[in-house]
């Protein structure tokens, strides 16, 4: 087994009946599933959109180059998580302390960045009460906050563990999970944002 | 280290070509970029008020849609795991867009505009 792409050092097939990761497989099927979930919320949102009959507006309270330099900040932290896996498959675990530790920084600042947003929003007129838009684009983007804020805790765990010694290279899986869960969190918003944000 | 073709063999008998070689971390680089400059793409297509709007709408569906598939494929590495996981999420998929679909039709989501 080579390492040049830096796939684990010894990966040993699972006795199943697939020959698969049980673990691996309920998070694929998890994820599967939170497809139905944000679905849900992304269609409340387009069947409200336009219905409002009080403002704000999203056009009154987007501010679009914000919200793109917070995209462009979770779509960086999926790279920084996939060096987190690379550098624990190579058993390099500083660099994956460092790797996950920027990941959770990344996805704080996105979540910080969510908390002003709405902030402004609130300010603005725009309450979660306020209209249909208000109700269903807090709804939706809170829910993806609250799971991004799930990822980070998890990730902050792996950092916590791994100072512990706690995460060795034979449970690189727990990274590659999590990785998996928080590369999800980051496609949802791929679609958020251009659904919710930039069409107009 | 077996190759993609023979971990694709083994997928067919159920068994997992996990052992695919994995991307490193310069690629991983050169992916991040590409979605850098798709996003900056799709920004700019927002502020592009002389295009069309139906063609905005499709360019911006196309370009989600790409970062969408470079995302779960690379950094989710189903390009290079088993084929069950590819299945178990496309399920997935295939089914929110077909219900939600069949919802916003029913509601004429689409005919409003």
């Amino acid at each position: 087994m080579g390492q040049a792409g830096g796939h684990p050092a010894a990966v040993q097939t699972p006795h199943t009946a697939t020959g698969l990761d049980n673990r691996k497989l309920g998070m694929w099927a998890f994820l599967g599933s939170e497809c139905l979930f944000f679905g849900a919320l992304i269609s409340s949102y387009l069947l409200y959109r336009g219905r409002s009959i009080v403002g704000p507006y999203p056009e009154d309270v987007y501010d679009i180059p914000y919200t793109s330099v917070s995209s462009f900040v979770l779509l960086m932290s999926s790279l920084t998580m996939v060096l987190a896996l690379n550098a624990i498959q190579r058993g390099d675990h500083r660099k994956l302390r460092a790797w996950l530790l920027a990941t959770a920084l990344l996805g704080i600042t996105f979540v910080g960045g969510q908390v002003f947003e709405f902030t402004v929003f609130v300010k603005e007129g725009l309450t979660i009460s306020r209209n249909l838009f208000g109700s269903s684009f807090f709804v939706l983007t809170g829910f993806h906050g609250a799971h991004v804020t799930v990822g980070i805790l998890m990730l902050l765990t792996l950092f916590g563990q791994s100072l512990a010694g706690h995460l060795p290279t034979e449970r690189a899986l727990r990274v590659e999970l999590i990785g998996l869960y928080w590369h999800f969190v980051d496609i949802v918003w791929i679609v958020i944002f251009t659904i919710v944000y930039l069409i107009p | 280290m077996a190759t993609r073709e023979q971990a694709e063999t083994h997928a067919d008998a159920t068994l997992p070509p996990e052992d695919i070689e994995h991307p490193g971390p310069r690629q991983y680089v050169v992916v991040a970029v590409v979605l850098a400059v798709l996003t900056a793409l799709e920004v700019a297509l927002f502020y592009m008020d002389f295009i069309p709007q139906p063609v905005v709408v499709g360019a911006l569906m196309i370009l989600m849609i790409l970062k969408f598939s470079i995302v779960a494929l690379w950094f989710m590495h189903l390009r290079f795991d088993s084929r069950i996981y590819r299945r178990l999420f496309i399920t997935g998929i295939i089914l929110a867009i077909s219900v939600f679909l069949i919802v916003l039709l029913t509601f004429g989501v689409f005919l409003r505009d």
